[in-house]
Formats: C-alpha cells, structure tokens, sequence
C-alpha cells in the first residue's frame, strides 16, 4: 500500500484525493494546505490526517501529490527532492521555463520519481484518437483543431493573475499543446495570441498556432470568455490524408440526470481519467519503473507554452531553439 | 493465479469475434482453440484471429476448464448439453434458448451435470448502466413510473435472418438486451406483454424487423422498441438507449455513445468509433471471476426470464393481444 501526501487541498487536490479513493494499491495518508480549513475538509471526507507542515508529508509520506499554485511550487520542491521520494506535479510544469529548467536538473540528479499532472493524455477520447493516428486511419496527419474552456474559473483567484497562472495559455492550452506533441512529435514554430495577461484577468480566451516539423499545423483554441456557468467543453477536428476525425464533449451524452436545480450529464467509466493517471503513478512507485508522462515531456510541453506565451507578448512568430 | 483454459465453441454469432481476441489477450484466461460445427467457417475464424482450430470437439473440451458458446441460437441447446458435465462453467450467448422448453431442459441438464451455465448479458457490464442502476437504487429520484427503450441496429448479416437458426428476427436477437439490463437494474419481474409489428423495413426477409413491445415491468409501463432498423450508412452498429421517467426527474442513458467520429475519403457516410470501457471484455473477466470465486454473475435463469419474455412476445403477436409472462391472467 502506497501512502500518499497531498499538497493542496483546492479544486483540483480534492481530484487527486477523490482518485486516491477508487485505487486499492494506494491511501490518501495526509493532507497539507496553507489553508487549515482545506485540509481538514478533505482529511474529514477521505478519513486522513491534516498534516501540520508540508515538511511533514514529505518526511512520513511514501509518495508526494503537490496540487498548489502553478508559481509556488519551488519551496515544496526543494524539500521534496532532498528526500528523492516520488512526486506528482500538477501540470503546468512551472511558470517559467527556467524554473521548469531546475525541477528537470534537480529530478535527473536525485533520480526521483516524478510525472506530471498532462492528464488529457488519460483521457479515453484523446487516447483513442491517437491511437487512430498511429495506425494510419486517417493517414498523414495534416491539420489539427482544438477547443477546450468555458467560463473563468471561480473557485481560486491565483488564475485571475497572469503572473501566477500564465493565464488560458499556460494553464489550458499546455493540455493541448502536450497532446498534440504527443501525437505529432516536434514542434518547430509557434505564433500564439491571447486577450489578457493582467493581474486581474476577467476574461480570456487564446490560440496558439503550432507548426510541426512533419509539417502538420495545430489550431490551439483555449478560453475563459464564456459567461459563468456555462459548460467546460472540449472538442478536437482532425484532418488527414485519408480522413478525418472528430470529437466533441457535448455530441454525446452517454448518461444524463435531470433534477430540480442539479441535473447533470456524465460520461461514466470504470476509472475516471484522473484516477488512471493516479494508478498510473502509483504503479510506477510500486514497480520503481519510469512514469507514463515524464518530467521531459512535461519540460517540452512547457517550453512550448511559454514560446507561445512570448509570441503573444511580441505579436510575432516564435521559432523552437531560438533560431528567431 | 494460473489463468483458466478457455475454448470457443462455434464462431457462428458475430460476437465471437470480439470475444476470442479478449479472451486470447487478457490476463484471466488461457485460449485454447475453436471447435465449429461447420469446419470451413471455424477455418477461416481461426485463420483471421492467429487461433488454433481443433477438427474434433473431444480434443478441445477435454483441455478447458470453460467454454464459450457462440452457436446459432438453435444449436445453443445441443452445444450446451454436449458441453455439460465436461467442463466448470459454460457462458452461453443471447439468447439463452429461442424458446423456453429449451432453454429449461439445458439449465436442468447442466444442473445434474454440476457445470454453471452462465448467458451472455453484456448491457449490464457497461459503466453506463452501472451508474444509471446505482441511482436508481439509491432512490435519490423515486420510484420509476414509466420506461421508454430502444435497442435497434442494422440487419444482421447470415444465419440471423433464416429462422430455422435462429428462431426468429428482431425480436429473437434484440429483446433480451434491455429485459436483461431493467430486470438486474430494478429487481423486478415482467408481468405482461403485448408486440405491435410494424411494416417490413428490409424486403424478401424471413423473419420480422420492425416491431415495438410494449410491456409491465410490475406495475411499470415500459415499451421497447428492437428493430432492425438502421440504414447501411449508420455510422454504428446501433444503440441501447434507455429514458427512466421517476418521481423526481428523469435518467437518460445512451450506453454506447462514447464515440469519436471518423470521417473516411473512401466512404460515403461517417463511422462512430467507440472510445468507452469495452463491455465484452468487462463481462469476460467478471466470468472468469464467477467461476473461480462465485460473484456475481448473469446465470441461466436471467437468460430463461428474458427467453420467456422474447417467446411471450412472440405469442403475443400471434394472438394478437397482450400475454401475460409472470402471475395471473386478467
């Protein structure tokens, strides 16, 4: 049994702790949250304890989950890699592709393990449509849309500063710019726009144009620009030699639940994403073997991200390895 | 854990083929080979699935611990009685029997031979129904009050089609699925059940493909509609879809709609491509989880009570009236 520790216990901490929940190789051990409230809050529902240090997590834990603001993640790190234990990072890597740079250095020196939070590439839409791509249904790939947003989110207000999250490119389109890397390989130019990079964003909404060098082109679309409350949605269009593919979350509804005030839909599976991408993890603690998503993947995926980032300040084009 | 041998017996059902590359690939069984009443097309199953083909039915059974059964349903009967006796369990395609003395004589003959037979009800292994039986059974929304469901597809290519193997059309092949899935859902019986067959969809076929049932699941009103009806260019096989009408809201499920769409340069009309856990394989595992622990499982009696509603059905059309399936005539 794999004893876990989570750092964060926000939105998407409660995530990890509910998929903590569903695995019967791992328990959620403890919880850290600079908020005392948070953590007991989950502590109670999950039946952990509230830990009274980070440091204390990282000491008793067997595993760390650190699900705390993207540009806060340095001090936690620091601490973590000096026990070598592993950990999952939620996505993006870092703010900054220098501090993206450290974690990469300090992850090769201790030998941790160590995957980040890319959990699209759990998604079984998104996994089904590669594996079409890579047994040539649709032939060359030649050109890629996706969509994924809704409203901003309201349940923190470090997403409303650029500073902290990187605002809908840094913190949305990383989920799809990793994927298409992971579907198309090596990206050689990126031309991104984005609506505001304040430090109070109200709303947002990017593109982030992507040239592969197998020639093939991504039209990356991610938003905070709906009106509150309505719906996260996500969709791709793939255009190949021998056809297309789509998808879209809001075609199919294979479960809905119509109810005074709190009617909703789902897509029911055995795991969710996010608790296959725990049991992914655990599973690489357990046998000691490299992890799904490495923390290269995640440092090219955030390279990336930040190129765009830079295109979107400039409004030009962005070269990869600096050949501008 | 030693994983369990495992023989297919016949690869007449287009299941079979989903089954066999489950079976030869997951971690609970040990595929042993095929035996086909009809050698050429148990050949060429083998061929295209990398499986060995035995010519005699001994030289397998006696290697398996277990068997799949995908006969035309006619032949279930005599595969199944064959079978019984040599081996632990049996998982028996849908439908069970076509008709109800069938399917009581091969539940009684695997009973004296003390091999479980189990029938073949994957509906209800999808995560869609799970949900959809799990809120049902907390009764966060109330009783249920009415049901509406359809499980249509397109026609079936083969022996489905000639009644002598499988005892009749859309009604023989589709009824059972949903009558499973709201029989283990609810916990209820059906009582009554009256069929309206509509005009012939497909011409020059034998068997009916357009039929609506309309039945009492206890005191619930539910119509099933089991045609074949979906054109050739559907981009899927079909659907099981089912609205729950409850006290306090409405659940609707459409089970097999986890789907990419993929449009090809060669074809004429779009393919869904089904991205959901796969049911089959989920159904496989839990029997081999039944055989070996005794959990939870669809045994021969699911497949007997669903039969008798398909048999009832039948009877209904030829009466022309509502037939009652469980209790006392009105």
């Amino acid at each position: 049994m794999v004893k876990v520790g989570l750092i964060g216990a926000g939105f998407i901490g409660q995530v990890h702790a509910r998929s903590l929940s569903k695995l019967s190789e791992a328990s959620l051990e403890m919880v850290y949250d600079i908020n005392v409230k948070s953590s007991q809050r989950i502590a109670k529902e999950y039946k952990a304890r509230v830990a009274d240090s980070f440091e204390t997590i990282i000491k008793r834990c067997d595993a760390i989950v650190l699900a705390v603001p993207t540009d806060v993640r340095h001090t936690y790190l620091e601490k973590a890699f000096k026990t070598g234990k592993p950990i999952l990072c939620e996505k993006p890597l870092a703010r900054t592709v220098e501090e993206g740079e450290w974690i990469l250095r300090n992850v090769k020196s201790t030998h941790c393990i160590f995957t980040v939070g890319h959990v699209v590439r759990f998604f079984p839409e998104y996994v089904n449509i590669r594996n079409q791509v890579l047994k040539g249904k649709v032939g060359d790939v030649c050109e890629v849309r996706s969509f994924r947003g809704g409203p901003l989110p309201d349940w923190s207000s470090w997403f409303k500063s650029f500073k902290r999250s990187g605002g809908s490119i840094l913190d949305l389109a990383i989920h799809d710019i990793d994927f298409w890397i992971w579907v198309l390989g090596k990206v050689k130019k990126v031309s991104a726009r984005s609506l505001d990079r304040s430090e109070n964003i109200t709303k947002d909404h990017c593109y982030v144009l992507l040239s592969f060098e197998n020639g093939a082109l991504a039209h990356i679309e991610a938003t905070w620009a709906y009106p509150p409350n309505s719906p996260f949605r996500t969709s791709v269009e793939l255009t190949g030699s021998k056809g297309s593919i789509s998808f879209n979350s809001t075609d199919f509804s294979p479960l809905s639940v119509h109810i005074e005030e709190k009617s909703f839909t789902e897509s029911p599976a055995y795991l969710d994403p996010y608790a296959k991408m725990m049991k992914s993890f655990v599973n690489s603690v357990i046998k000691n073997s490299e992890p799904e998503v490495t923390v290269e993947d995640a440092f090219r995926s955030l390279e990336i991200a930040c190129l765009a980032l830079k295109s979107a300040q400039k409004e030009s084009e962005c070269l990869v390895e600096g050949k501008v | 854990m030693s994983k369990m041998t495992v023989g297919l017996i016949s690869s007449a059902h287009v299941h079979a083929d989903s089954y066999v590359e489950i079976l030869k690939s997951c971690d609970a069984f040990h595929f042993i080979g095929v035996w086909d009443d009809d050698q050429n097309r148990g050949k060429r199953f083998c061929n295209l699935h990398g499986v060995d083909y035995f010519d005699r039915f001994e030289d397998l059974i006696s290697t398996c611990e277990c068997v799949v059964v995908t006969s035309e349903n006619v032949k279930h009967k005599e595969h199944i009685i064959k079978c019984a006796g040599k081996v632990k369990g049996i998982l028996c395609e849908k439908p069970l029997a076509p008709t109800i003395d069938d399917a009581q004589k091969m539940i009684e003959v695997c009973a004296k031979q003390g091999t479980n037979l189990c029938t073949a009800f994957p509906v209800r292994f999808h995560p869609v129904s799970k949900r959809v039986k799990e809120i049902v059974v907390s009764k966060e929304l109330g009783e249920i009050k009415m049901i509406i469901s359809t499980n249509r597809g397109k026609v079936p290519p083969g022996w489905f089609t000639s009644p002598e193997l499988s005892g009749g059309g859309a009604i023989m092949d589709h009824v059972v699925h949903v009558v499973d899935f709201l029989r283990w859902s609810t916990g209820k019986e059906f009582r009554t059940v009256r069929t309206s067959l509509g005009r012939q969809i497909n011409k020059g076929l034998q068997v009916e493909d357009c039929a609506i049932l309309e039945l009492k699941l206890e005191e619930i009103p539910v119509t099933l509609d089991c045609s074949w009806g979906m054109p050739v260019s559907y981009p899927y096989w079909g659907e099981v879809k089912i609205r729950l009408i409850l006290e306090k809201g409405v659940i609707e499920a459409d089970v097999f709609s986890q789907n990419i769409v993929f449009r090809s340069n060669e074809s004429h009309h779009e393919e869904w491509i089904n991205y959901g856990d796969n049911a089959d394989e989920v159904m496989l595992l839990s029997f081999a989880d039944f055989i070996r622990y005794g959990t939870d499982f669809p045994t021969a009696k699911d497949g007997l009570e669903a039969t008798r509603v398909v048999e009832k059905a039948y009877e209904s059309v030829k009466l022309n009236r509502e037939v009652v399936i469980h209790g006392e005539e009105r």
